[in-house]
């Protein structure tokens, strides 16, 4: 039985089991409660999760919408069951995000396929429980069973707040247990108590009522939890500086942005660097694949379709894991430490600049391993015109499929000279094609804002929280969900969407006794040499244009399309010999149009398949394909005419 | 206090920041180290409407975060370009947000400086 | 075996079109309500 039958069906209520018609409570059966765990971001909420529910995870989607489902499954000593729903971070009912709006649906039980919970778990940070009382004090509006989780209860004890556990649980009528998630403290008591609640009184009403609080009911809140947290916790003895002290340093408008372009340099230096060696281990091991395949089959379709359909396929994509792996624990490290708040201020003013919100930092750093990440990680962006802008632009940052294919060209075409005495020329046309990627991105950014969703920015509003160590098993946790997540894509729709393409490149076989490659037969040889006339006033060649199809794939596969059309044996192996077979037949206007090219292209199935998940809808992906091919095919043609005219 | 500054003809050009003492100002317009009690908050600021947001909107954005009538703040940090963002303690939590929205937070001002800002008619 | 290959890989592809079809065309809100339905009848 699979994990997700084992989750499923949802069981009736247990409010509705335990009042049928008002009769007696019966003793609890064994049955499963629904647990909703649901706080502040940066509350420890998620280092709670799994510290309940261990490594029985499941995440998946919310139906409908592209906000992550994180659920699990908790067995008490006593053999009580209970599904935990990992709730997305909210500060308040009053949902403005796509996640927020999950999180008020699921409380209010108005989600579309999802039970309501049985039981909320409030997680409160121990250490700044003003903004966490006004949370509870909303919740209890609904009037579902409630327990709120003093988390991170150590610090506070460290730090010497003083808090009445006993006054705060009568003053807010829920009962409140202490815990210290990334230690498993507290775990026993909260369980304890959610068990009581679900047996208690409050379990019975099943009338959910809320409205979205005005001005008028928010200062109220605030009065009403001031005057809670006035009586039930007093004034830590030895408060937080740390936080004020690596402040002044991180914040500082010299230094701070000093330190943050040092650790985006050290982050690039292991994407990049310490990701080549596992890299090339999944490659070979992909390559030995293939070559095992080829001598266990014999020849044929099938043999082809496994070999260079689905295991060079999907090893050109796999290839990418060290490299978001390593990118996803620096994200979650940093964000763990608080650190990502600060980053977001200190990029605040440049991403404005280009119309873009602070936040977009984030997803657009993503990008740079790869544009699905940095279209998923736009999540954290409230409004939905940032969060559409981030998403359209995030493809124009340099990804790592485009390295492969920048590398066999600048290797071919550009001069391994040193210029300014110190400098190499391939890496400074390297770096130059890194740079383009940014400010078109920026530029493009900026344009849409200006044009097309004039006046309406969101306003940068948010909370630097206290600066944290991660917990390792935490971050572990944390990365391994992001592996499992892309394995999954990589495992299912790409696989599919791989075997497509090595269709469309493959069928119909060469004729018998056909010169020339057979890719010249296929669909997509037929589509390149369509697309020739098209293509020509750029300066590509029938053989380019060929290469541009499976290259829908991912970028780098027109490395290996480039070798087979030329006929080079090896493909992306052999980018010496392919380099030298390039630099014979392409102008060097045409190289040049061709980097030009793919510096815009949107040439990948995945990303464009992506953006129409996020954005539920295949109007945006248009728009990016659209936007995408225009400026690449005019940045082609420029960069063509001005090369030819230099005499290149 | 803050109704000369706004009436006065150098306010565009002024070179040396104003110290403050007393009086109210928006958020928005202090320097770093500016520290007072909220007085009042969603009142419009200077700069009201260039916010993307309705102002009872913001209002209660802001309120959510903590900006609350009687809530002691002070700027901590300022952004490296034209010193927005700014970073603000509220009570004991930090709070980032840009000058635009600041202004719509007026303080009762115990002590700290103006910055001054170039675009401060409205 | 050799004439047996063409068969079977066009039958992968051919499940392949269905599954992209499936997980990028469908609304995932049909996909629940489809899901629904054949949990309810099971």
């Amino acid at each position: 039985m699979s994990a997700e039958a084992a989750l499923e069906p949802p069981p009736p209520s247990l409010a509705d089991r335990l009042n049928p018609e008002g009769a007696p409570a019966q003793p609890l059966p064994i049955a499963v409660a629904r647990l909703a765990l649901i706080g502040a971001p940066n509350c420890g909420k998620t280092a709670l999760f799994n510290a309940l529910t261990g490594a029985r995870q499941k995440v998946a989607n919310y139906a409908g919408v592209t906000v992550e489902r994180k659920e699990g499954a908790i067995t008490a000593a006593d053999g009580w069951r209970a599904r935990v729903l990992d709730l997305p971070g909210t500060y308040s009912l009053r949902a403005r995000s796509p996640d927020e709006v999950v999180t008020r649906d699921a409380v209010l039980g108005r989600l579309q396929g999802e039970a309501p919970p049985d039981v909320l778990v409030c997680i409160a940070d121990a250490t700044n429980l003003k903004g966490a009382l006004r949370l509870v004090l909303e919740l209890k509006q609904v009037g579902r069973p409630m327990v709120l989780a003093l988390n991170m209860f150590d610090i506070a004890e460290r730090q010497g707040w003083r808090i009445d556990l006993e006054g705060l649980s009568r003053e807010l009528g829920v009962p409140v247990v202490t815990t210290v998630a990334t230690r498993k403290r507290g775990v026993d008591a909260l369980l304890a108590a959610v068990q009581g609640v679900a047996r208690g009184p409050a379990a019975r009403s099943s009338e959910v009522v809320w409205r979205e609080p005005g001005p008028v009911e928010l200062r109220t809140a605030h009065r009403e939890a001031e005057r809670i947290r006035k009586a039930c916790v007093a004034l830590p003895a030895r408060p937080d500086t740390l936080t004020g002290k690596l402040d002044s340093v991180l914040l500082h408008p010299v230094f701070g942005s000093v330190i943050l372009l040092g650790l985006l340099f050290l982050m690039f230096q292991a994407v990049f660097t310490w990701a080549q060696p596992l890299m090339d281990l999944i490659k070979a091991g992909f390559d030995h694949l293939g070559v095992l395949v080829g001598q266990t089959f014999p020849p044929g379709l099938l043999r082809s379709l496994i070999s260079e359909g689905v295991i060079s396929g999907v090893g050109s994509v796999l290839v990418f894991l060290p490299q978001i792996l390593i990118l996803f624990l620096f994200i979650i490290v940093l964000e763990d430490l608080g650190y990502m708040a600060r980053a977001a201020f200190l990029m605040d003013r440049v991403m404005g600049g280009a119309g873009l919100h602070g936040r977009a930092f984030i997803p657009l750093l993503s990008s740079f391993a790869c544009a699905i990440p940095g279209v998923m990680g736009a999540r954290v962006i409230d409004n939905k015109r940032d969060r559409l802008t981030t998403i359209l632009v995030a493809p124009l940052m340099t990804c790592s499929a485009r390295i492969p294919v920048y590398t066999l060209i600048i290797s071919a075409f550009i001069p391994n000279r040193t210029v300014w005495g110190v400098a190499s020329l391939q890496g400074l046309v390297m770096f130059g094609l890194y740079a383009a990627g940014i400010v078109s991105a920026l530029s493009v950014g900026f344009v849409i804002r200006k044009l097309f969703w004039r006046g309406a920015a969101e306003p940068f509003l948010m909370e630097l929280p206290a600066y944290k160590l991660p917990d390792p098993k935490n971050v572990l946790m944390g990365v391994w969900t992001r592996a499992k997540i892309f394995l999954t894509r990589a495992g299912t729709v790409i696989l599919a969407m791989m075997v497509l393409i090595w269709f469309l490149s493959s069928t119909p076989s060469a004729p018998p006794g056909a010169l020339g490659p057979a890719i010249n037969y296929s669909f997509a040889g037929l589509l390149g040499h369509a697309m020739e006339p098209l293509l020509a006033p750029i300066g590509f060649t029938w053989q380019m244009a060929v290469a541009l199809v499976p290259a829908m794939a991912a970028r780098e596969v027109a490395v290996a399309a480039l070798g087979t059309v030329y006929a080079v044996q090896g493909g992306e192996d052999a980018v010496g010999p392919l380099a030298g077979v390039l630099h014979a037949h392409w102008s060097m206007a045409s190289a040049l149009a061709m980097l030009a090219w793919f510096i815009f292209a949107p040439q990948c199935a995945s990303t464009l398949g992506v953006v129409k998940r996020e954005t539920n809808s295949w109007k945006w992906p248009a728009i990016m394909f659209a936007y995408m091919t225009a400026l690449a095919y005019a940045a082609a043609f420029l960069t063509f005419h001005i090369a030819r005219a230099a005499g290149a | 206090m803050l109704k000369r500054l706004q009436d006065s003809p150098v306010r565009s050009t002024l070179a040396a920041p104003v110290h403050m003492s007393g009086g109210v100002a928006p958020l928005g317009w202090g320097a770093r180290g500016f520290r007072g009690v909220v007085t009042s908050v969603g009142a419009g600021g200077a700069t009201r409407g260039a916010s993307g947001l309705e102002s009872s909107e913001l209002e209660r954005r802001l309120l959510e975060i903590g900006f609350v009538e009687g809530a002691r703040i002070e700027i901590l940090h300022e952004g490296a370009l034209g010193g927005d963002p700014i970073a603000v303690r509220i009570d004991d939590a930090r709070v980032a947000l840009r000058r635009r929205e600041a202004d719509s937070v007026l303080v009762q001002v115990e002590a700290g400086r103006l910055r001054p800002r170039r675009n401060l008619a409205a | 075996m050799s004439a047996v290959q063409p068969v079977i890989a066009y039958a992968l592809v051919a499940f392949a079109a269905a599954w992209v079809a499936w997980s990028m065309f469908v609304p995932s809100k049909v996909k629940a309500r489809l899901r629904g339905r054949v949990k309810l009848k099971r």
